[in-house]
């Protein structure tokens, strides 16, 4: 079947690991979208997850970006239902004039509300407000086979689609509840820190802070494990009555052969950044700049990674196994000596069902450049992560292997038997559900 | 002040709807289908606190009902320009097209067009205000693709012409562009082979918010196809008919 308003595009993931050309449509009208397309497809947001999930080998790629509209505003309730094709950055600008704001942002505001739904994310301050599906009324999922349905809180589906991958459906419209926002900023108190168990132990000295992380040298060459740990907190009040957000946002696509990161200038870097960023006790930023660090400077961290781009895998640990957790992982690093540059901490809460990267604990997340010794210590780390049985985040990793998804994840072969059950054909499919033997 | 957009669900209408309610005027939106309009509608009052009514109504066959429209502005702003960003065209518009499709085409593009022109050109008079049409560089001379869309957007530029010489005393500017290539889902699939990088309808929608009550007649969008348009009529046939474009 010909499918009208279609164009080969190529691919590629955010760590620059997979690239596919595929046949890409990007539907602007309704009838466009309730289209009976039922050959193999995916649907797409802004296509920042740094894995496959949103491309795969002769599957039709159904971009949402023109869905980006605000459909209904409760004032009184502070909910809002909006298109999922929405951009963070789309929604808060119109959420910040209204005074209100949502609790729960990943790092980029390009990202799409599908996705956030798709990845089930979380942003700087899980140990206080969980994940995305916490702050979400209902969804509507649209499959071409079953129609439009509206999938209620806590229902298997809603929980199935949260952290899903875009597997369950095209997810058409979100109804979101919003929080008034306190400030126009946000006080960030950076602390030195010399190991991540010292982290470990200021987050749970600070359980209420707005925001809470970590980041760690990863080279072992210099000042491994140094770091520092970030709380926040609102300020007081407004400044201004406009807040600001920035109309650019993302910079060029612009590819370097090789990377600038290397044995030296990683320990330098972290260094250097250590020292600026606790250069002050207390630093107070706009509340954009807070929420989105990878905003247009940010983003040539990444870049310098040159053409081969990076991996990173994120890790999260059970409260219970945190200390020996990080005794073993520190142990391994100094053993295998990986091109490791930044490991990030977070503390976690939620209740983790099906695919969804969620539950009481340590997150730790390990960033690399992309090398066959990386690939080497990544099977290593998997190893660990399955004796503490703790879970990968499915969407970071595009190299993951499907035993350990299997293995880590409780509800893998619910998740599997439900996709048949809803779509005996399963039509939706991706690189990463195909790695995944989804 | 109100705005009606003819053509508003998608691609440039969408765009310029959103422009004309990000400075605040109101809107009429008419667009052929329901499902689309009401959320652009929710949309922008949400964002822009402007009133804007979606009214449901196909161009491609006359008579045109004007009732909904009427109605609509009895209840709104007073009306201060009508835009046309409305365009129909067809995968098998060849010479030898069937009937239906070849009719839809001319009274979407150019017939309705004129009609609801025609029906509105007295109240526009009663103020200052614009009627802004678009065109194609489909039109500036045939192929042998696009047939029946390209006729009808030579037509509908002949028309503005005329209607501009008609209102040149009178407080109604009219505006057209004759528009290069749009990067919205219509071209999407490639089809038509691009001299120029495909516009930008955010930049278009900016620029003729901008323009709106300049006198400048008949424009092309981007200017670089001003020499295209100057120069395609004059390729002798020989060369002409061996281009495929």
């Amino acid at each position: 079947m010909k499918i009208p308003y279609t164009k080969n595009t190529t691919f590629t993931s955010f760590d620059k690991t997979v690239s596919i050309t595929t046949l890409h449509q990007k539907p602007d009208r309704t009838r466009m979208l309730e289209e009976s397309i039922t050959t193999f497809q995916i649907p797409r947001g802004s296509g920042l997850s740094y894995v496959p999930a949103s491309f795969g080998q002769d599957t039709l790629v159904r971009e949402l970006s023109p869905f980006n509209r605000i459909l209904e505003f409760d004032v009184k309730q502070k909910t809002v239902v909006v298109e999922s094709g929405i951009t963070l950055k789309k929604l808060l600008e119109w959420s910040f004039t209204e005074k209100l704001y949502l609790p729960v942002q990943p790092g980029y505001p390009d990202i799409t509300i599908g996705g956030c739904v798709a990845a089930n994310v979380h942003g700087k301050n899980p140990h206080k407000y969980g994940s995305f599906k916490e702050h979400v009324i209902w969804i509507e999922l649209f499959h071409p086979k079953n129609g439009s349905r509206i999938l209620e809180s806590k229902s298997e589906l809603f929980e199935a689609t949260f952290g899903g991958l875009g597997l369950t459906g095209i997810i058409t419209k979100v109804k979101i509840q919003l929080r008034d926002l306190p400030s126009d900023r946000i006080t960030v108190e950076p602390r030195k820190v010399d190991s991540m168990i010292e982290s470990a132990e200021i987050f749970e000295r600070n359980p209420n802070s707005e925001i809470l992380y970590a980041w760690h040298n990863g080279s072992i060459l210099k000042n491994f494990e140094k770091g520092v740990v970030q709380i926040g907190s609102f300020s007081e009040g407004f400044l201004g009555n406009n807040l600001i957000v920035p109309k650019k946002t993302t910079i060029k696509k612009i590819q370097i052969p090789i990377s600038f990161w290397g044995k030296f200038t990683i320990p330098l870097f972290n260094s250097i950044n250590r020292n600026i960023e606790t250069s002050q006790n207390k630093i107070e930023k706009d509340i954009f700049n807070n929420f989105f660090p990878f905003t247009f400077s940010t983003q040539w961290y990444f870049v310098l990674y040159g053409k081969k781009g990076f991996r990173e895998c994120q890790i999260l640990v059970s409260k219970n196994n945190i200390r020996d957790f990080i005794h073993d992982l520190t142990s391994l690093i100094r053993k295998e000596k990986p091109d490791l540059h930044l490991m990030g901490l977070k503390p976690f809460r939620g209740e983790q069902k099906f695919l969804q990267y969620c539950r009481d604990g340590l997150s730790i997340t390990l960033n690399f450049k992309n090398s066959p010794s990386t690939s080497h210590f990544l099977s290593k780390i998997d190893e660990l992560v399955m004796s503490y049985k703790a879970l990968p985040y499915i969407i970071k990793d595009s190299r993951l292997p499907k035993n350990i998804v299997e293995k880590c994840y409780p509800q893998y072969e619910e998740f599997k038997n439900l996709l048949k059950k809803i779509d005996p054909d399963r039509i939706f499919k991706s690189y990463l559900s195909e790695q995944l033997n989804l | 002040m109100t705005f009606i957009i003819v053509g508003a669900s998608a691609g440039l209408g969408r765009s310029l709807a959103e422009k004309f309610a990000s400075e605040k005027n109101d809107l009429i939106l008419i667009s052929s289908d329901m499902r689309d309009l009401i959320p652009l509608k929710s949309d922008l009052e949400i964002r822009f606190k402007v009133k804007v009514i979606p009214i449901e109504l196909s161009l491609k066959k006359i008579s045109v009902d004007f009732t909904k429209i009427i109605q609509s502005l009895n209840h709104i702003s007073p009306l201060e320009g009508i835009l046309f960003p409305v365009g129909y065209s067809d995968i098998n518009d060849v010479p030898g097209l069937d009937d239906t499709t070849a009719i839809e085409i001319f009274n979407t593009n150019l017939i309705c067009v004129c009609l609801i022109i025609n029906h509105f050109l007295n109240s526009l008079k009663e103020r200052k205000s614009v009627i802004i049409g678009f065109g194609s560089v489909a039109a500036i001379r045939g192929r042998s693709r696009n047939v029946t869309y390209a006729a009808s957007k030579r037509g509908l530029e002949s028309f503005f012409e005329s209607l501009r010489h008609h209102m040149q005393n009178s407080n109604v500017i009219i505006q057209f562009y004759v528009l290069g290539y749009l990067d919205t889902n219509l071209s999407f699939g490639g089809q038509d082979q691009v001299f120029f990088r495909r516009i930008d309808v955010k930049k278009l929608s900016d620029v003729v918010y901008s323009n709106r009550f300049r006198d400048f007649g008949t424009m092309a969008y981007p200017k670089k196809w001003k020499l295209v348009k100057l120069l395609l009529p004059f390729i002798p046939w020989k060369i002409f008919k061996k281009i495929n474009f």
